[in-house]
């Protein structure tokens, strides 16, 4: 290249006065030209600088990974890069946005040059900065914009849950890696009951109210990996990875009960709202997700034939007559029950239901959990004498094998009181055959003895879930296993083996159910 | 760029054996420079040198790499006397190690992770086009890298549809280090104009010898 003199000058003078920081170093590392932008910024004049070694004028500097950038800049005589994106900034430089800017340095985009001397071989590096502070800014608004509407379009406008869109693409997800690595996967469908005449009657806004306050009270008792989606005008539909058909049907269960027990108020109205539901389980011969979900469907429809407010589970290799068996029985069956009776399965029922979820919604939700706990308390004080909570006390003390075992017996009580031939025990069914045949005072004791070790401290029972369940893969969680000991030995003073062992099943894999959380 | 179809593109086969020497020759160099570098033994593979038209890139860049399970393409331009892009593809093994060959200390988070290959692919792109740039007397400028395609199989690096040209010269090389997992490809594509240009500087190298 030739130049004038004349150019040369004004070569000189771009370089010093160019919106660009330039600045050259030597092969040790000393600064031998630090142009005006550079002096502006650092707040040091070239005069001070010139000769410097840049990392001790400099000691913010990354010195080990720029020592070995400006080295191989020196080896390889090849142009090398750093980008704002992977590497903010190398000076702590002030930018232009002090009032707007949000963010702490300059973000700067550097270009490292090889120079060569007067023989021809590299003995400079010369390094520019680009303020590339307005270019971030930018781009993470622009981010943020990509990411909420990203968000936007898989929630459903109205609650604010998932939308259908949204719930298919998981699903279709979760079919392909289930169908690679196995595993469980349930899916229940959630209609509402008459919601067409609580439109009629308190108008379309009560409806949107109702779908809202729903919608929330699902999900309070979800948890974290649970997907909620609104599935269409008033269905909803919720996906359970890793959950067996036992645990979709007690949670439905317990979604069924818990919005029939909570009314939802409107204006001065307090409209109960009820539900129908469907249950089905991922098998083997699916091929796609839509199956799945017309197999809950069609359960569905079998709750809303039988009277609505139920659920019915979709067994996949029995007839339809054993699909009826295991629906949850109408409410006109429970008002069999002598009243007072009655009072106390309600009673046993939800607890047994909240003990299970409440450890679901603790491990994944501590607000919800603290609800739902201070609802149990509130449950059991009403029904508590002080006899029972006494004994309740002494239970916890002794750390109750003989507790352990009145369950057990009380479950296989309820094992051979159902006569159906699934190899599980839901957990209403023992509860229902228990308020019909124990004593009210025993029962506390049961309730206590499967309380004790989630409530008597919460956190440590979930650690110890936690830790147990890294150890043994798939394994129950402690209690679980106590229970299932207690239940072989209860099995060996009473003669039928078989329905003990069917018992151990269930009782496993509710728990498991439970500690699936803790994920 | 209606025209691009009637470039008549393909190297003599004087062209060719130069060509491939001029590479063979480059692709050293730049395994030398690699090594001070890294200061250890890098293994480098023959380059291969071939011309590719768009509809079969993605199979003939994938016969090239080989099956891999999921990649990492970053991409840098190289301008001003010829044009084209440079690929280098990356499996994920192997980052940690060259991490502290490149000076990286702290340990290796998202970004880091992304720079080390940024940093990995300019070094290599430089080495190995200066080492052929230099024998034909011809300087390049670089674009800084970036990352086209992270975590993907190769046959989808490219997407052959939106291609607005017909041939490309294309150069592979892969490289690995010594007692390490860290492997890499090279790929070099020359735009057409450029095949031309390239083909004249083998001419007047031919003529110089």
């Amino acid at each position: 290249m030739t130049q004038t003199s004349n150019s040369i000058t004004l070569f000189q003078e771009i370089v010093d006065r160019i919106n660009v920081g330039v600045f050259v170093v030597n092969k040790n590392y000393e600064i031998v030209l630090w142009n005006n932008y550079m002096e502006n910024y650092s707040q040091k004049k070239s005069s001070t600088v010139i000769g410097q070694n840049l990392f001790k004028k400099f000691p913010d500097l990354p010195e080990s990974w720029l020592t070995q950038k400006i080295r191989n800049v020196f080896i390889l005589k090849n142009f090398s890069f750093t980008s704002w994106e992977h590497r903010p900034y190398l000076f702590k430089f002030l930018h232009n946005r002090p009032i707007t800017g949000g963010i702490d340095y300059m973000r700067q985009n550097a270009t490292f040059l090889p120079i060569k001397g007067e023989t021809d071989d590299i003995e400079y590096v010369c390094i520019t900065l680009l303020d590339v502070t307005d270019t971030s800014i930018y781009e993470g608004m622009l981010k943020n914009a990509v990411r909420s509407l990203a968000e936007a379009s898989n929630r459903d406008g109205l609650t604010n849950i998932y939308n259908r869109r949204f719930l298919e693409q998981t699903m279709t997800k979760e079919f392909a890696r289930i169908k690679r690595y196995g595993g469980t996967l349930s899916f229940i469908i959630l209609d509402l009951d008459h919601f067409k005449n609580i439109n009629d009657t308190y108008g379309h806004l009560a409806g949107d109210e109702i779908l809202r306050i729903t919608s929330q009270r699902i999900n309070e008792c979800l948890r974290a990996a649970d997907i909620l989606a609104r599935y269409g005008g008033e269905e909803f539909a919720v996906l359970l990875p890793e959950t067996p058909l036992e645990g979709g049907e007690i949670l439905a269960n317990r979604l069924c009960d818990y919005i029939a027990a909570r009314p939802v108020q409107f204006d001065n109205f307090e409209i109960t709202v009820t539900a129908s539901l469907g249950v089905a389980e991922f098998q083997e011969d699916l091929e796609t997700h839509e199956e799945l979900i017309g197999q809950a469907d069609s359960v569905l429809y079998k709750s809303k034939e039988n009277g609505r407010n139920q659920v019915t589970v979709y067994h996949p290799h029995s007839n339809s007559e054993d699909e009826l068996l295991d629906s949850k029985p109408p409410a006109t069956e429970i008002t069999e029950c002598p009243s007072q009776e009655k009072e106390q399965a309600d009673t046993e029922l939800e607890d047994i239901n909240d003990i299970i979820h409440q450890t679901i919604t603790e491990q994944d939700n501590t607000e919800a959990s603290e609800k739902s706990e201070a609802e149990d308390t509130e449950a059991r004080s009403e029904t508590d004498t002080p006899e029972t909570t006494e004994a309740a006390e002494d239970t916890e003390d002794t750390e109750d094998t003989e507790d352990k075992l009145n369950l057990e017996s009380k479950a296989q009580t309820a094992e051979s009181a159902t006569t159906d031939e699934d190899n599980y025990v839901s957990v209403e069914s023992i509860a229902q055959s228990l308020s019909k045949q124990e004593e009210p005072s025993e029962q506390h004791h049961i309730e206590e003895s499967v309380m004790a070790p989630i409530t008597e401290n919460p956190l440590e029972a979930t650690m110890n879930e936690t830790s147990e369940e890294a150890v043994q893969e798939n394994s129950s969680a402690p209690e679980a296993e106590e229970n299932a000991t207690a239940s072989i030995e209860t099995a060996e003073k009473e003669p039928d083996v078989n329905t003990a062992d069917k018992v151990e099943i269930t009782i496993k894999e509710n728990i498991r159910y439970v500690t699936i959380g803790t994920h | 760029m209606n025209n691009s179809t009637e470039y008549q593109v393909g190297l003599s086969e004087e062209q060719n054996e130069v060509l491939q020497e001029i590479v063979n020759i480059g692709m050293g160099m730049a395994g030398d420079s690699l090594a001070r570098i890294l200061k250890t033994f890098v293994e480098l593979s023959i380059p291969r040198v071939k011309l590719v038209s768009a509809e079969n890139l993605n199979t003939e860049i994938a016969n090239l790499v080989g099956d891999k399970a999921l990649v990492t393409g970053v991409r840098q331009a190289f301008f001003s006397y010829w044009r084209g892009e440079a690929i280098t593809i990356f499996d994920q093994n192997g980052c940690n190690e060259l991490a502290a060959l490149m000076g990286y200390t702290d340990n290796l988070d998202k970004n880091s992770e992304v720079e080390l290959l940024l940093d990995v692919g300019n070094v290599i792109v430089g080495a190995c086009l200066n080492g052929i740039a230099t024998q034909l007397n011809v300087e390049l400028n670089f674009s800084p890298p970036s990352v086209i395609a992270a975590n993907i199989p190769i046959e989808r690096m490219f997407n052959t549809n939106k291609l607005s040209w017909s041939h490309t010269l294309l150069f592979e090389v892969n490289f690995g280090l010594e007692n390490m997992r860290f492997k890499s490809h090279l790929l070099v594509m020359m735009s057409e104009e450029t095949i031309i240009t390239l083909q004249n500087d083998l001419d007047a190298f031919l003529e110089g010898l």
